[in-house]
């Protein structure tokens, strides 16, 4: 008799799945659910690296959908400060999936955010995407009617689309005591004033995050029936943790409580996938060369080299003919550095 | 008497307002001596410009009745003026159709944009625009830049070459602040990069953003009319021409043209 691993093909070995095999272009690592093509209108939305995602899909001309974004040759870098052209609709970086939940329970007439507009310098913000007005906005009114406007662009970007790509980032999330509201930033960070009397400190566990997922698939099936979802985990550490312990177990913590959750959601159900872009990135045999030096970015080659994988796994017909890109990303002269990224700001304000 | 200054106007198919006038401008000032260039706007677009040549791609030379080579060293000349930068326009004039400005009263149920966002990406637009100069024709202060023409004020009318943003711009109140503030981009940042911009005279304009009738070229308003040719509302006459010509050689070159009684027509 011999074992059940005598026929396991290479990829299911350490050695020669892992250690042996070329970093950026690792067989047998993503073999996907369903296909994505290119004609499939695609949402975005999530953490940091989720504009990545957003950034090649649009850069290879597939039909990412954009809500918001006005028409035109704006420069990148313009439309990015103002939170455009980053996801399917402008609400900036999405790190928990209770706040997309949220975000889309708000759409939808089902709940109101407490403490939606948060005070900066005599300026507003929504507290909700405290980046797309870098300069806040003059009353709160106006907050509250730009804010009315994207929650109904947010709905259409749903109804449009045929997949919805979304990248978890933390678990970490402050929250408003008496209602449960989340926010993606610590009120008194970028905006606001921290009371904590008001805003509590939370860390979802597995089981949360996975009844958020749960739900939030939910919801977008009611929006869109035939809706996919394609999850990813942010490869980016945490800046900092409220946690009291160490950023280290804390960032674990997180990584892997987002894993398993997306892990499980998507072993469930046959319209929910998941894309490997995490493993690929913080794969031992790369030696951190996907990381920048302050080892939380990711590069600009492992970016390209997640992309290749998808691509190469929804697309390859695509990917091995020669390459015509209508839009390069690097056109514009942008590097990973532009994207905006609230964790980002946070440390530059300790600095 | 003064030296004769040799001027050199290179540009899109506008520069063919200045060439219709080339006769008045002659007139006028005895001591230019004037040159043309013009290519139609892609040719223009795909030109190069290396060391003080500027060529248009070999199979498209001669597009313009009136071209006689494809291409022109600008060594002989003192001042450049060139004419047909559109600042991209259109873009930024559907920028402010299209959304309702956050801090601006007026509620049109179209997507919000606020001040700070609509000024950026304007400034945003322009800049591309003047990097985009400067990095052809580099830092020359010889240089002169005039925008393309507005539209006619009879483009807003319904009917063949209406002017939809246009049209739409005009009947916003922020409209004509805003293209106000549009052109003010427009001088600021040709002048971060050493650019020097003539913006379109204001006697030549209908309002804020549109070129005054009496200067259509003719026959150009309508299909219908006998002898037409096809319907144009932004390519202007020889009265432009001399008119804006007058306008840069007051500015920059300190001349006022002789005997203006003969050269009324």
């Amino acid at each position: 008799m011999g074992s059940p691993y005598d026929h396991l093909p290479g990829s299911a070995f350490w050695r020669s799945g892992v250690a042996e095999a070329d970093p950026t272009a690792i067989e047998g690592l993503c073999a996907p659910k369903f296909r994505i093509s290119a004609t499939d209108r695609i949402m975005t939305a999530g953490s940091c690296f989720a504009q990545h995602v957003h950034r090649n899909l649009v850069a290879r001309d597939w039909a990412v959908i954009d809500v918001e974004t006005p028409n035109g040759p704006f420069p990148r870098e313009v439309l990015n400060r103002y939170g455009y052209a980053l996801y399917s609709a402008r609400y900036g970086n999405i790190y928990t999936v209770r706040q997309m939940v949220q975000l889309l329970r708000e759409a939808q007439g089902e709940f109101k955010p407490a403490e939606p507009v948060w005070e900066r310098d005599g300026c507003y913000v929504d507290a909700q995407r405290p980046n797309v007005e870098p300069g806040g906005l003059a009353t709160p009114e106006h907050v509250m009617e730009a804010r009315t406007v994207h929650l109904r662009r947010v709905l259409r970007a749903v109804r449009r689309a045929d997949v919805f790509v979304f990248t978890l980032g933390l678990t970490e999330v402050w929250f408003h005591r008496d209602t449960g509201t989340v926010y993606p930033t610590a009120p008194g960070t970028l905006a606001g004033t921290y009371d904590p009397e008001v805003f509590a400190f939370h860390n979802f566990s597995l089981p949360e995050v996975r009844d958020d997922l749960e739900e939030l698939r939910t919801r977008l099936m009611t929006l869109r029936p035939d809706i996919r979802m394609l999850l990813t985990v942010s490869p980016v550490p945490l800046t900092a943790t409220a946690t009291g312990g160490h950023v280290m177990p804390a960032t674990a913590y997180s990584k892997a409580t987002l894993r398993a959750a997306a892990g499980e959601v998507a072993g469930k159900y046959d319209n929910v996938d998941y894309f490997p872009s995490y493993e690929l990135v913080t794969n031992p045999a790369a030696g951190g060369r996907f990381y920048k030096e302050n080892l939380r970015s990711v590069t600009e080659e492992g970016v390209a080299a997640a992309m290749r994988m998808f691509f190469m796994a929804h697309a390859p017909e695509a990917e091995t003919a020669p390459h015509v890109s209508r839009k390069q990303p690097e056109d514009d002269g942008l590097e990973e550095a532009d994207l905006v990224c609230e964790e980002a700001l946070i440390e530059a304000s300790r600095s | 008497m003064s030296a004769t200054q040799k001027i050199l106007i290179i540009g899109t198919s506008h520069t063919g307002a200045f060439y219709t006038a080339r006769q008045r401008i002659k007139t006028g000032f005895p001591t230019l001596e004037v040159s043309y260039f013009g290519l139609p706007g892609r040719i223009y677009s795909s030109a190069s410009y290396k060391d003080g040549i500027f060529r248009a791609p070999e199979d498209a030379s001669h597009q313009l009745g009136w071209m006689t080579h494809n291409e022109i060293d600008f060594a002989p000349f003192t001042r450049i003026l060139h004419v047909g930068e559109r600042y991209t326009l259109n873009h930024a004039m559907r920028l402010m159709v299209f959304h309702d400005i956050l801090e601006e009263p007026e509620r049109t149920k179209r997507a919000f944009l606020s001040q700070a966002a609509l000024n950026d990406l304007l400034r945003g637009l322009v800049r591309q625009r003047a990097e985009g100069l400067v990095a052809r024709f580099g830092p020359e202060p010889l240089h002169c830049f005039l925008p393309a023409p507005y539209p006619l004020a009879r483009s807003v009318a319904p009917g063949p070459g209406h002017e939809f943003a246009l049209a739409s711009l005009r009947k916003r109140p922020h409209g004509a602040d805003w293209m106000r503030r549009y052109e003010a981009m427009i001088g600021e940042e040709m002048a971060l990069v050493g650019l020097d911009v003539m913006l379109q005279p204001q006697e030549t304009r209908a309002g804020q953003f549109m070129t005054e009738d009496r200067y259509a070229r003719p026959k150009t308003e309508t299909e219908t009319e006998p002898g037409s040719e096809s319907v144009d509302h932004r390519h202007m006459n020889a009265d432009y021409g001399w008119q804006v010509f007058c306008a840069f050689a007051q500015s920059r070159l300190g001349l006022t043209p002789e005997d203006t009684h003969a050269l009324a027509e």
